[in-house]
């Protein structure tokens, strides 16, 4: 039986990755398919993981009964599977897959506005000579189309191109649409859990995590949200995409909220840049308002919601639009007492008459197993208030709500958080407005921060 | 480091007179994350330590008028089970996680002196197929063994099959007996696994010792599911 390259071209395995036959396995060594790299590697007396290139306290003895000895582990990368000195990793030296050559693979047939193509053609140039390039595009500029131009490019010259997001809730969300866009490429969503597994599409979107799987395999490496957690902060997720690229490859970095070390490399010039600071349907981003309640903390504490929320529900310019309603810890959303929901029921039948209010109103956080379901009820507004930890502060596009932020203060509301946050309201054509109100008991550096930054985004908006 | 070794957040270290002098261990856990390991307080049920009552339960009555009957003395655990320790517990010995092991060892070391401190016990630990043995690369309860300090002997070996926690409870209670001898049985055993939840593995265990010369068998069981 023929191996196929296309599995395992560009990457780095372990032997429970590769699913081959003990005896098929054997003939591809044989053949020099794979070559061996050791799962633990040292380097001047210190050992690195050679999958993500941990070394310290990540890697931890194990007393392994499967080859007798003590030996290191690494606890870094551990999700995607363990990696220990007694195993090696596998690296396809095999031939090399030809990927197909597509005449006209985009069939979006959408129109970009004039701020978009330009961004559009900054990437597709990047693409083509292989540079690199930080798209900085307000939330709501629509981003995935300014992509296409340049991944229709790459795929008519047989390129292979990944799109990584830190976040899985966002690969989901790319899928379908890159599916419409790109109807005869094969494309695969790698994140964890995901139906796909094998890696061998020639459009790849995937979590950064999921980076750390390849080698050397991409022409084109766009990264989605690079401000994101935990991309931003996590140095092995950087090893990572650095590895998966080909020596020669483009890269993409995408955001709506460049952090310091961006914006520092941008004044520097060392970050080839365009900016997009217009959404796409042409209306500023809506700024956020501040409301200070005072015995906010005292009130959360106590499990019911302060005074000043209620107020706002009540004055709301268009009490029809839907609710997101953002918390800072998923502590205190389930501590929220009975009463502190029911008095949001009203509200929430206004927006929504038909259902019955207790399932108008849902709390959604990170490790919530119906947290798929819940995000899609809302988008098709069975949900009307949907209570939400930070997990939905970017990637997720709702036709028409109004935001409303508790504690607006707290540390995990960041400044590039709270722009996404804000970044939720106004995104369709049809209601291209939005509330997004800040309820605090004394205000943050971050929060001014985020206020200037849309009101600076707004204004280079004006100018164009 | 001074991250926790489970959910990675930094520990809130306060620094003390001790820290100076011996510095903080690698593995260990936060405040947060130490607390969240549900202790078992009563004894509850006195032969399985179930928390329904104080009286025998109804799992170990229906245990004592199988073919199983009288082949295990008793279950002592550390834990009950929440979905913090599952969690935990996967990550351990499902992903391989070796080290968050040993956060248990002290716990579980008090545990099974507290029990069977007066006898000369032996530790056999519930072994693992050869096949599953390759897949992880350790036995989670021949760790837990190792904490116990009781003299150490693997006299049971385990045919391959279907994971237990993939199996509903009847099921497990008709299953063949994957277990079969290697050695000699010693006259006094506890056996040591991760978790007690219907207790068939346990049994069945049990059942293999008792037929080649134990006199009595214990368990001792980090989790009581």
């Amino acid at each position: 039986m023929e191996i196929e390259p296309k599995h395992f071209s560009g990457k780095r395995l372990l032997r429970r990755e590769i699913p081959l036959s003990s005896p098929l396995f054997k003939q591809a060594l044989q053949q020099q398919c794979f070559k061996k790299i050791l799962g633990i590697r040292k380097e001047k007396g210190q050992a690195y993981c050679s999958r993500c290139n941990a070394s310290g306290a990540h890697l931890q003895p194990i007393a392994c009964q499967k080859c007798e000895q003590t030996h290191l582990y690494c606890r870094n990368c551990i999700q995607m599977g363990r990696v220990s000195a007694c195993e090696q990793l596998y690296e396809w030296t095999g031939p090399e897959p030809e990927w197909p050559v597509h005449a006209a693979p985009c069939a979006w047939d959408g129109e970009l506005t004039v701020h978009q193509q330009v961004a559009a053609d900054a990437i597709d140039r990047a693409i083509q000579r292989n540079e690199k390039l930080l798209a900085h595009a307000v939330c709501g500029a629509g981003k995935t189309e300014m992509l296409f131009q340049g991944i229709t490019c790459a795929l008519r010259q047989g390129k292979r191109v990944c799109l990584a997001t830190p976040r899985a809730d966002v690969v989901r969300e790319l899928l379908p649409r890159f599916h419409e866009a790109f109807p005869n490429v094969t494309i695969q969503a790698l994140y964890g859990g995901s139906p796909d597994k094998t890696g061998e599409g020639q459009l790849i979107l995937a979590t950064t995590h999921q980076l750390l799987r390849f080698y050397r395999a991409f022409d084109v490496l766009i990264i989605d949200e690079i401000d994101a957690f935990p991309y931003h902060a996590d140095s092995m997720l950087h090893f990572a995409s650095d590895k998966a690229k080909k020596t020669a490859c483009a890269s993409i970095f995408l955001t709506a909220t460049p952090r310091k070390k961006e914006k520092r490399a941008i004044k520097a010039k060392t970050l080839p840049y365009v900016f997009v600071p217009l959404r796409f349907h042409g209306n500023p981003l809506p700024v956020p308002s501040s409301k200070i309640c005072f015995g906010l903390h005292k009130k959360l504490k106590q499990g019911s919601l302060p005074k000043g929320l209620l107020t706002w529900l009540q004055k709301r310019k268009n009490p029809t639009r839907q609710v997101l309603l953002f918390l800072p810890t998923v502590a205190l959303a389930d501590s929220l007492k009975k009463d502190a929901i029911s008095a949001l029921h009203p509200f929430a039948k206004k927006i929504h008459s038909k259902n019955t209010a207790e399932t108008l109103i849902s709390t959604v956080h990170a490790a919530d197993k119906e947290r798929e379901e819940k995000v899609q009820a809302f988008r098709n507004r069975e949900i009307a208030i949907i209570l939400t930890t930070t997990i939905l502060e970017r990637g997720v596009t709702f036709p028409s709500v109004d935001v409303a932020i508790l504690d607006a203060a707290h540390d995990v509301f960041d400044e590039a958080g709270l722009v996404q946050i804000a970044g939720r309201a106004g995104r369709s054509p049809a209601d291209p407005t939005g509330e997004v109100v800040f309820f605090h008991e004394g205000r943050s550096t971050a929060m001014d921060q985020a206020v200037q930054a849309i009101q600076y985004m707004n204004r280079q908006a004006r100018k164009l | 480091m001074n991250n926790c070794m489970y959910c990675g957040e930094p520990k809130s270290a306060r620094p003390m007179w001790s820290t100076l002098f011996w510095p903080e261990r690698l593995t260990s856990l936060c405040e947060s994350c130490a607390s969240s390991f549900p202790l078992l307080t009563n004894q509850g049920c006195p032969s399985c330590m179930k928390q329904a009552g104080s009286d025998i339960c109804s799992d170990c009555l229906q245990w004592e008028t199988s073919d199983y009957q009288a082949v295990l003395d008793k279950n002592v655990s550390l834990y009950s089970y929440n979905y913090f320790i599952r969690d935990y517990v996967a990550q351990w010995k499902y992903r391989g996680d070796y080290a968050l092991g040993k956060v248990f060892e002290q716990a579980f070391r008090q545990l099974f002196q507290r029990h069977f401190s007066n006898q000369q016990y032996f530790a056999v630990p519930i072994p693992l197929s050869d096949e599953r043995m390759q897949e992880r690369g350790f036995n989670q309860a021949a760790e837990l063994a190792d904490f116990t300090g009781a003299t150490q002997i693997e006299v049971l070996g385990r045919k391959h099959g279907e994971k237990q926690s993939k199996r509903s409870k009847r099921h497990r209670m008709r299953a063949d007996n994957p277990f079969y001898l290697l050695g000699e049985s010693p006259r006094y055993t506890v056996l040591i696994d991760d978790i007690y939840t219907t207790g068939a593995t346990l049994r069945h265990a049990a059942q293999v010792l008792k037929e080649n010369g134990a006199q009595k068998i214990a368990a001792c069981t980090l989790i009581r599911g």
